[in-house]
């Protein structure tokens, strides 16, 4: 403190006194308006390279949910369309038996082997399903044909394997959905062909004992097609538990990484609303102070 | 006693040095708010007496004024041009560089490189989950070329903050020009007024607050010379002011952007302290600032080029890279854009490995890792993409913090040695006061000793008649 005040420097003290004082009410007045302590980069650098950081890592959280969600439409139309697949093959199995039986005549046949080529028709849709986002939900990684051939139901050609999908960050991707191969293809034939066959031989093709056999065959074979389907709803829950496991994780470290954001970033807004009337009190007093102070000089009292 | 004109001559001298003082009284009031004025005293002693004739003790012969004295401190005025260059320095260094936390406030959703970034690259991680996607691929290209946009818009940003930092440099550089001459033309006069016996007082006030600013400006440090001048110098100790002669800064547009280099005769001008430093050391960090931008932009492109090349489109043709330079040179923030191949067809994103089906995503999930791949790199920053991004916010708003926290630093040692100043140099009105009241009383006195010393001479004339 110099042991000389002058006139000049009581000013001079006066207007830097105000000034800090005014940037401190209009900083505390920011994070009042905003909420935020960090409302630029300048404010807090290290905050701000946290919450940059947090904040992209949160979007990429978002995109694996949208990721999950996607997985999880999928995978319950595969579901459901297995079992529907499923339901056909029971039916299947009950028309071959009726007309295994010999209850039916000659025209009750006829009319189950129509309906086994119509159940043929429908597996061979119900291979080819699409998604609604128009993947082939048993195509796999090969989606530029349908999974079998639509008049044939013959396997597409070229090489195909399960869809992998990355459910969370920094795992490693797992395998998602089903493919054709495994549900409707067996040692024996494919499962179009096993209805074909059997519908042939419910007509009768002159050959009894072999039409019989075929029949005897048949059943076995939709009993296994119907185990595969099994086995790849199997696989389609499992898919559906680790998406779903996967998206309670991404859920609780979306809000653990909100909660880092607004602990970096929120202003107390308790305190920042005391700091702004603390400081508007401090620039009252001092412009009072000012006012009592600085209004007379010697000069005033001299006559 | 000898004849009684020596109380007239004494009253005439007592007068004269009250009236001085009332003027230098005045003075001092006129100029209580003029910024670098020194405040003034009148200097008197007393006069000797006549001689040894005098029987008895000696008198003296009045009141002499030996001049009026300026409270002037050097040591002060020196350590106010120090500490006025370095909070000069930091006022030129965090003007500059504020803006620069707009061009980077990432922090808010929306807007700027971070959130372009993540909009693109997860956008690879939405094809990933539906390979076949016609309408994510359209999203990448738009997400693409709005990282791009970013980038652009960043860059431009920087690039027109230390265009403005160079248009003040070149500004300040002509105001450094005209006070240099200001300060060769003072000394001039200050010599002349000095060598007639004149008091320089005013002028080298004047001088004075022309070498506070140029402190404050380029940072320059004075030394009074015997002569009265005084020798102005830069950070390498050439003159910008020697006696009446100023030397000019020049500026001078370099290539290959054209911003201002000062020289001074020819060569570099090296300046240490000021504004015009803090403008250069803000330009320097803003063109580190456009590097780290540059080097961002290509490391990103190179990296999803060379995946992207690694793969086929929807249509089973090998991957193309997907970011171009839209002038033909390497890729930098300015000009990084997606393929006009790939905005022109969509089904050119690349989402499947080569060998695979269509219903493939690892090469789109590659893509939209990279985002949080470890070991990217971006000029001297390594990391994710994610962490380079935030790195380089950071550093811009630590550039601004710093020379806010510098600025607000010096400000109170600033503020302390211009109080020092005051208190040695500047004006008191309650003392101008009592100098008034005390020269007004002489005055009196003084009057009414000359007429006392008046009447006793009559006096004495009138006993001869």
């Amino acid at each position: 403190m110099p042991f000389r005040v002058t006139d000049g420097s009581t000013s001079a003290r006066l207007s830097s006194q105000v000034a800090a004082t005014r940037q401190r009410i209009e900083a505390a007045q920011e994070r009042v308006a905003t909420s935020k302590r960090i409302n630029r980069p300048s404010d807090d650098p290290v905050g701000t390279e946290a919450v940059v950081r947090i904040r992209t890592t949160q979007t990429t959280i978002d995109k694996f949910r949208r990721s999950a969600g996607s997985a999880t439409t999928t995978l319950n139309t595969a579901d459901t369309v297995l079992e529907s697949y499923q339901q056909l093959l029971d039916r299947a199995t009950t028309a071959v038996q009726e007309g295994a039986s010999g209850a039916s005549g000659v025209s009750g046949r006829e009319a189950l082997a129509a309906e086994l080529e119509g159940l043929r028709t429908r597996a061979i849709a119900t291979a080819n399903t699409r998604a609604v986002d128009t993947r082939y939900i048993f195509g796999g990684t090969r989606q530029n044909v349908p999974p079998v051939d639509p008049t044939t139901g013959a396997p597409a050609a070229g090489a195909t394997s399960r869809a992998q999908l990355q459910l969370e960050p920094g795992g490693s991707p797992v395998e998602i959905g089903t493919i054709a191969e495994p549900i409707f293809n067996s040692p024996s034939g494919t499962v179009f062909d096993t209805l074909a066959r059997a519908a042939a031989a419910l007509r009768g093709t002159g050959d009894q004992a072999a039409d019989r056999a075929t029949i005897n065959s048949t059943l076995v074979q939709l009993e296994d097609f119907s185990g595969r389907a099994t086995s790849a709803r199997i696989q389609v829950g499992v898919g559906l538990s680790r998406v779903d496991i996967a998206s309670q994780r991404l859920d609780q470290d979306y809000l653990s990484l909100e909660t880092n954001v607004e602990m970096l970033e929120a202003a107390d807004f308790a305190e920042a609303a005391t700091d702004l009337v603390e400081e508007q009190r401090s620039l009252e007093a001092i412009l009072q102070a000012s006012s009592r102070g600085n209004r007379r000089t010697l000069i005033d009292f001299l006559g | 006693m000898g004849v009684n004109f020596s109380p007239i001559e004494i009253g005439r001298r007592a007068l004269r040095a009250s009236q001085l003082g009332l003027t230098v009284a005045g003075q001092n009031i006129a100029n209580v708010n003029t910024p670098g004025y020194t405040r003034q005293g009148l200097q008197l002693s007393a006069t000797p007496s006549l001689g040894a004739d005098l029987k008895l003790s000696s008198i003296g012969t009045g009141v002499t004024i030996d001049g009026i004295r300026s409270f002037r401190e050097r040591f002060v005025e020196s350590r106010l041009q120090t500490e006025t260059a370095i909070a000069g320095r930091f006022t030129g260094l965090r003007d500059a560089l504020a803006p620069v936390d707009a061009a980077f406030n990432n922090t808010n959703e929306g807007g700027g490189i971070g959130a372009s970034l993540s909009g693109f690259f997860n956008a690879f991680g939405d094809l990933e989950a539906n390979p076949i996607s016609t309408s994510a691929r359209y999203l990448i290209v738009v997400g693409g070329g709005t990282l791009g946009e970013a980038f652009r818009s960043t860059r431009e940003r920087l690039i027109e903050i230390r265009r403005d930092a160079d248009t003040t440099l070149l500004a300040t550089a002509e105001q450094v020009n005209g006070l240099s001459e200001d300060v060769a033309r003072l000394n001039l006069e200050i010599i002349t007024a000095e060598n007639a016996g004149d008091n320089a007082s005013e002028l080298r006030d004047q001088r004075g607050e022309a070498v506070r600013q140029l402190a404050e400006l380029v940072g320059a440090r004075s030394v009074e010379n015997p002569d009265g001048t005084a020798t102005l110098t830069l950070g390498d100790g050439r003159a910008l002011v020697l006696s009446d002669r100023a030397f000019r800064l020049e500026a001078v547009a370099t290539p290959p952007e054209g911003l201002t280099a000062l020289r001074l005769e020819g060569t570099p001008a090296v300046i240490n302290d000021g504004r015009v430093r803090g403008l250069q050391d803000a330009m320097r960090q803003i063109a580190a600032q456009v590097q780290a931008v540059d080097d961002f932009a290509a490391s990103i492109a190179d990296q999803v080029n060379t995946r992207h090349t690694a793969g086929i489109d929807l249509d089973g043709n090998p991957g193309q890279a997907f970011f171009v330079s839209t002038d033909g040179g390497p890729i930098t923030a300015a000009n990084l854009d997606v393929a006009p191949g790939i905005k022109a067809d969509a089904r050119r994103v690349v989402a499947s490995a080569s060998g695979q089906g269509t219903g493939d995503g690892s090469v789109a999930r590659n893509i939209a890792s990279l985002l949080a791949e470890q070991t990217s790199t971006a000029g001297a920053k390594t990391g994710t993409f994610a962490a380079i991004n935030s790195s380089i916010v950071a550093d811009a708003g630590a550039g601004v913090k710093a020379a806010d926290d510098a600025l607000a630093t010096q400000q109170p040692i600033l503020a302390q040695v211009i109080a020092q100043r005051d208190a040695a140099s500047g004006v008191s009105l309650d003392e101008e006061a009592i100098n008034l009241l005390q020269y007004q009383k002489a005055y009196e006195a003084a009057a009414r000793f000359l007429q006392i010393a008046d009447e006793l001479t009559r006096t004495i004339i009138a006993l001869g008649q």
